[in-house]
């Protein structure tokens, strides 16, 4: 039971959905804004007139080393709340390490795999997605960037939500399905 | 020690069909120009201030896409290619900033060098011995370790101009290149394009200026741009 609802809340949700509240917050607000300052300088025009495509220069790495930094940093969050959690529950009923171990391990499934790399990675993808479209929109002037930094911020909130939120409702009507309860 | 091309796209030919510009938040910029440019020459490209001649630059250098007709480069319609399909022609038109235009997070020097490598147009060293003797001729040696942020204005404004001067385009549009360097560099960089021409490494240039000292100095004619539209002065012609 104790395995089940930690990897309900942490794992499957609040793991993915927290990663991404702070990933936006610290990165994807300042990657809108780096880009932003970028337009306004003449930096982006600038690989134009060099032959260098600002999509492959720019946008492309920030969006492969965000999906990556995501799924790591989700991972993370997942093993220090874990253990975390063993400690907590050791504080209040002095429970072993053994039983919390197998009580994880039998409440993991591959399905939790599956839903960790589908939800961290297309967050990661989303929030520089946005935070590089948002940035590249700037036009000339530079009270432009604190606007697209903040909709970049407002854009990937909207979109996190909205993805964990379909995903963990398909998720579970198709365990449900499944149990032959729908 | 020159740096080597990938290959010979130079440029030709460049001609403009019924081209227009706006920006998004105002009107006409330039009107149905259609207007076939002088190649092999040196062009002042001059007119009253704020009626073109930076966007005209601009759509030269193909930093902008026209709103309405054709830019033709060597017979093809550059408009209607991809990023990628002109990229070589792309190689041989060079665009100097009037203001910016420098990665922040790079050095100089790493803002020099950074088309070479990207392209792998030349060998690193081949590239850095160059940038270390362009730099020893305009006494900036010392600073290529800085980032643009620890240089002075004028300083930024030299690198914007050498970095596309060392690929050697064969057509290079310039945005006010002397404005903000002081008068011995700007003479230096005079020394350098008529240098560069003469060897045939850069075949056109087109340039603006406020200074009338410029074009005399560098012989150049006139291409004309007032309210939209665009003619050609040669050198000496009153007529227009």
């Amino acid at each position: 039971m104790l395995g089940n609802i930690l990897v309900v809340t942490i794992v499957r949700e609040l793991g993915p959905l927290i990663t991404a509240l702070i990933v936006i917050a610290r990165s994807g607000a300042a990657v809108a804004s780096e880009i932003g300052n970028m337009r306004v300088n003449r930096e982006i025009e600038a690989l134009e007139v060099m032959g260098i495509n600002p999509m492959s220069y720019i946008v492309f790495p920030r969006i492969a080393g965000g999906v990556i930094s995501v799924l790591c940093l989700a991972f993370y969050f997942n093993a220090i709340s874990l253990i975390g959690g063993f400690f907590v529950s050791r504080a209040i009923h002095d429970l072993p390490f053994s039983f919390y171990f197998d009580s994880l391990a039998n409440a993991f499934a591959a399905e939790d795999v599956v839903l960790f790399f589908v939800k961290n990675g297309f967050s990661g993808l989303m929030i520089f997605a946005v935070a590089c479209n948002q940035g590249l929109s700037v036009q000339m002037s530079s009270h432009e960037v604190p606007q697209v930094t903040t909709r970049a911020v407002v854009h990937s909130i909207v979109a996190v939500t909205s993805f964990n939120l379909i995903v963990s409702v398909l998720f579970y009507v198709k365990q449900l399905i499944r149990m032959g309860i729908l | 020690m020159t740096a080597t091309k990938l290959g010979s796209y130079k440029i030709d030919s460049f001609s403009l069909e019924n081209v227009g510009f706006r920006y998004p938040s105002g009107g006409f910029v330039l009107e149905n120009v259609s207007l076939a440019l002088p190649m092999n020459s040196i062009m002042h490209v001059t007119g009253p201030t704020g009626h073109g001649q930076s966007t005209l630059l601009k759509l030269l250098a193909l930093l902008v896409e026209p709103t309405a007709g054709v830019v033709t480069v060597n017979g093809m319609r550059a408009t209607e290619m991809t990023f990628e399909e002109f990229l070589p022609w792309r190689l041989e038109i060079g665009y100097t900033f009037e203001n910016g235009g420098l990665l922040a997070n790079r050095t100089l020097e790493d803002n020099l060098l950074l088309p070479h490598l990207y392209h792998n147009l030349s060998d690193a060293d081949v590239i850095r011995s160059e940038i270390l003797a362009i730099a020893k001729r305009f006494r900036f040696a010392n600073m290529l370790d800085r980032r643009p942020a620890a240089v002075s204005g004028g300083l930024r404004k030299l690198i914007t101009i050498l970095r596309p001067v060392l690929l050697r385009p064969s057509f290079l549009v310039m945005d006010d290149p002397f404005s903000g360097l002081d008068p011995e560099t700007a003479r230096e960089l005079e020394k350098l394009m008529l240098e560069l021409r003469a060897k045939s490494e850069i075949e056109t240039i087109y340039f603006t200026s406020r200074d009338e000292k410029w074009p005399m100095r560098l012989e150049a004619d006139s291409l004309w741009v007032e309210s939209g539209s665009v003619g050609i002065r040669l050198e000496g012609d009153a007529t227009g």
